[in-house]
């Protein structure tokens, strides 16, 4: 067959392939919009909560009443939003990058169609990179919150969750100089104490996973705002069946990570050595090694910690000997006084029922016999964990001290 | 001229990987943790074995009749009228595949990359590029598969490789799982999975040396096994097997977990490499009902069947009403789809000693 005899045809598959193939049908432009970067979810009671919307349902669902939710979410404005550090156009002149919009409603979704009826452009959750939820909130239970953002295709597994102790709402408008858009500020905030070891990455995704182990219970960042511009880390919120039941001390973040031997090192240790005075230790490096195992059918695990530390700072004004004469005396009292508050934190989260390490996990992968027996469920392991026993031995190397030495 | 003329072993292996590695990428974890728990690499190894032994068997039953393909020895050892029906239910069979797989595919770019197109566009398209590419010869359909292979095992394996840094141990132990699962019916669900390179067995004959393609079977179904494998060992050792069990592709979440640090957004890498092994994929399946048609009604020419089976495959494609439906019926063809290739290269491997031993008894 002649080729031109194919043409028409041709052309005419062409024609009818070339808008399909180059996708135009989801074409939106970055300016038609609602990129939410931040959302804060807060508790509402119903007498200040105002007027139901009514965009998602007409009668008060039963199962939901008393349980409205304040969502703030943080919306960035096009070409205001600075891009590069080099870039100082918009700002602060044009006022804030972002629009901070308030939606009231029964749930994450309920809030967020209520929002699209209030501004024009698609709401998109491609950019949002941290969810801020109230204590009150938390302790209600997450699940609402958890079954949205996972089910939802737009939603990263790296965006974090925060919960704070004070309204989650206040800490969308905290935009200390440093940074232009107050969200990226408390992103940076985080990821940097990540960096720097002072928080594990716990993404959404690895507290999710939590959640979904039988043997681990999931935790969050804490925060609190100070001196009204400052977010503060103060530690991490602790679960139990998807509420929350307490936090820990910003110390006790340290204790976490050594126990399960996170790096970089972070934290600074304060201790009193007799003789010498109080002398500050920061940690460069965790090791951590955990045995488990079955002791009169009670779980038993036995915990070895290296720190590897250098001395940061030594005050005591009265010796004047090298403070090398020393480490072993500084080593051994401070690995007592570190192995002392390990434990104290690991006893503070069996009080609370809630296995932030993930000890259950590993009875379930190195001990399933028991596991098989005894663990139906996750309760049964937040039972369990409380009556766990534990051996830990804190072993402190100090490695350097610094430009003086004594 | 005859080097291009003719299939080498190697193209022959990588036909089999890029065939085989496909639609199951994204939802194997998911399956073989519901089925095993911590168990799920084993239970993976388990059913990659079981399917590489049915591929080798109907490789090692082509190198005994190098001169023609499935369709016509199968009428000389077990008769034409049997053979016949055996052979258009392998049809039917591999056009159910295909719009299976089509579905599985518009269902995932709907969800997640292109929310507001309508999925029969989608599937359109591909079904339109897979039925227009059918129309090749077996030469050029070979070229095809080795010239994307590299496509779909590098960045793969690129994006695994940077998971495992995120591989917690304990999720993978014990390495049985803690429940005792149905194992035998599990693994012959992921077996399935191999058996999308079946059309392999029309192409023995053009190969240089037919007697190896057993050889190259065996390497072509371990290379691509070993992806699934390795999928499955970072994707359970990353999110634990309880969390793999409720999300729908978890793949996809590796990849887009993975990204942390190393680049935000990996996950669009891995769709683009998944779209290219999933077009692979339905290509060998669709392709094998088309030239298994024309040998089995002795037509001339494939070409028209290529066109004629589009609307057939997208039909089936519109069956299932919903996801959960969907998942249901491709669990059930895989283990129905699985005795049937599996079962019948037996039949005809047994046969084919009988004849040859008669035949020998006669000399």
């Amino acid at each position: 067959m002649p080729s031109w005899r194919r043409m028409p045809a041709l052309a005419l598959a062409a024609a009818i392939a070339l808008p399909l193939l180059s996708g135009c049908w989801d074409r939106q432009e970055l300016e038609d919009r609602a990129l939410i970067l931040g959302m804060a979810i807060d508790e509402v009671n119903e007498a200040a909560a105002g007027d139901h919307e009514h965009t998602t349902h007409l009668h008060e669902p039963k199962s939901l009443r008393n349980h409205r939710i304040l969502v703030t979410a943080q919306i960035a404005i096009p070409g205001r939003v600075p891009l590069g550090p080099g870039e100082s156009g918009g700002g602060k002149q044009g006022g804030l990058p972002v629009w901070v919009v308030k939606v009231t409603g029964y749930s994450i979704d309920d809030a967020l169609n209520n929002l699209q009826q209030e501004i024009a452009d698609p709401r998109s959750l491609i950019h949002l990179r941290i969810i801020v939820v109230s204590e009150k909130i938390a302790r209600r239970g997450m699940e609402d919150i958890n079954d949205y953002f996972r089910r939802n295709s737009e939603v990263r597994r790296s965006t974090w969750i925060v919960v704070s102790d004070i309204e989650a709402n206040k800490l969308m408008n905290v935009a200390p100089p440093l940074e232009r858009v107050p969200t990226l500020y408390l992103l940076s905030m985080i990821e940097k104490s990540v960096e720097m070891g002072k928080f594990p990455p716990q993404y959404s995704g690895n507290f999710w996973s939590a959640e979904s182990r039988l043997g681990q219970d999931e935790f969050l960042p804490y925060v609190s705002i100070r001196q009204k511009e400052n977010i503060l880390l103060k530690g991490m919120a602790l679960f139990r069946g998807g509420k929350m039941v307490g936090h820990s001390e910003p110390i006790e973040i340290g204790s976490y990570m050594a126990i399960k031997g996170l790096n970089p090192g972070g934290y600074s240790i304060l201790g009193d050595v007799p003789g010498i005075g109080a002398i500050m230790l920061k940690s460069n490096r965790r090791i951590a090694q955990t045995k488990v195992s079955i002791r009169n059918g009670k779980p038993h695990a036995h915990i070895v910690v290296h720190l590897d530390t250098s001395i940061e700072e030594k005050i005591d004004g009265e010796s004047e000997r090298y403070t090398a004469e020393d480490f072993d005396l500084i080593r051994n009292h401070m690995g007592k006084e570190v192995s002392y508050f390990l434990l104290e934190f690991i006893r503070k989260t069996q009080r609370y029922r809630s296995d932030p390490f993930g000890f259950g996990e590993m009875f379930r992968a190195r001990e399933p016999a028991y596991w098989n027996s005894v663990i139906k469920s996750k309760e049964d392991w937040e039972r369990e964990y409380a009556g766990m026993t534990f051996e830990l031995e804190c072993k402190v190397a100090i490695r350097r001290e610094g430009l003086k030495l004594n | 001229m005859s080097d291009t003329l003719s299939i080498s072993s190697i193209r022959m292996a990588a036909l089999v990987t890029s065939a085989n590695v496909g639609i199951g990428v994204l939802t194997l974890p998911r399956f073989a943790a519901v089925g095993a728990e911590s168990g799920a690499p084993l239970l993976t190894a388990a059913g990659i074995l079981c399917g590489t032994m049915s591929l080798l068997l109907l490789a090692y039953l082509c190198s005994r009749h190098p001169g023609e393909n499935l369709i016509f020895f199968s009428e000389k050892l077990v008769g034409a009228p049997f053979a016949r029906v055996m052979n258009g239910l392998l049809i039917l069979y591999f056009l159910l595949v295909s719009g299976i797989s089509l579905r599985q595919f518009g269902e995932v770019v709907v969800l997640v990359l292109l929310q507001k197109t309508p999925m029969q566009i989608v599937e359109c398209m591909l079904l339109l590029v897979v039925a227009l590419s059918a129309r090749r010869d077996l030469i050029k359909f070979s070229f095809v598969h080795s010239f994307y292979l590299p496509f779909i095992l590098l960045p793969g394996l690129f994006i695994v490789l940077i998971a495992t840094r995120s591989i917690d141990p304990n999720n993978l132990l014990p390495l049985i799982g803690n429940h005792r699962g149905d194992w035998p019916n599990e693994s012959v669900k992921i077996a399935s999975l191999s058996q999308m390179s079946f059309v392999f067995c029309l192409l023995v004959p053009l190969m240089k040396f037919p007697k190896r393609a057993a050889s190259s079977v065996a390497i072509g179904a371990a290379v691509g096994g070993s992806l699934y494998l390795l999928v499955v060992l970072t994707t359970v050792g990353m999110f634990g097997a309880e969390e793999t069990k409720i999300l729908t592709y978890p793949t996809l979440e590796t990849a887009r977990s993975a990204s942390m640090g190393v680049g935000q957004r990996l996950d669009a890498l891995f769709l683009i490499i998944w779209v290219i092994s999933i077009y692979t994929t339905i290509y060998a399946t669709y392709y094998f009902s088309v030239h298994a048609s024309r040998d089995l009604f002795r037509l001339g020419d494939h070409r028209m069947l290529a066109s004629f089976y589009m609307p057939a495959v997208y039909a089936v494609s519109m069956i299932p009403p919903n996801i959960h439906v969907l998942y249901s019926l491709w669990d059930l063809s895989g283990r129905y789809g699985f005795l049937l290739t599996a079962a019948y290269p037996l039949l005809l491997l047994v046969m084919s000693f009988i004849r040859s031993g008669r035949r020998r008894a006669h000399a």
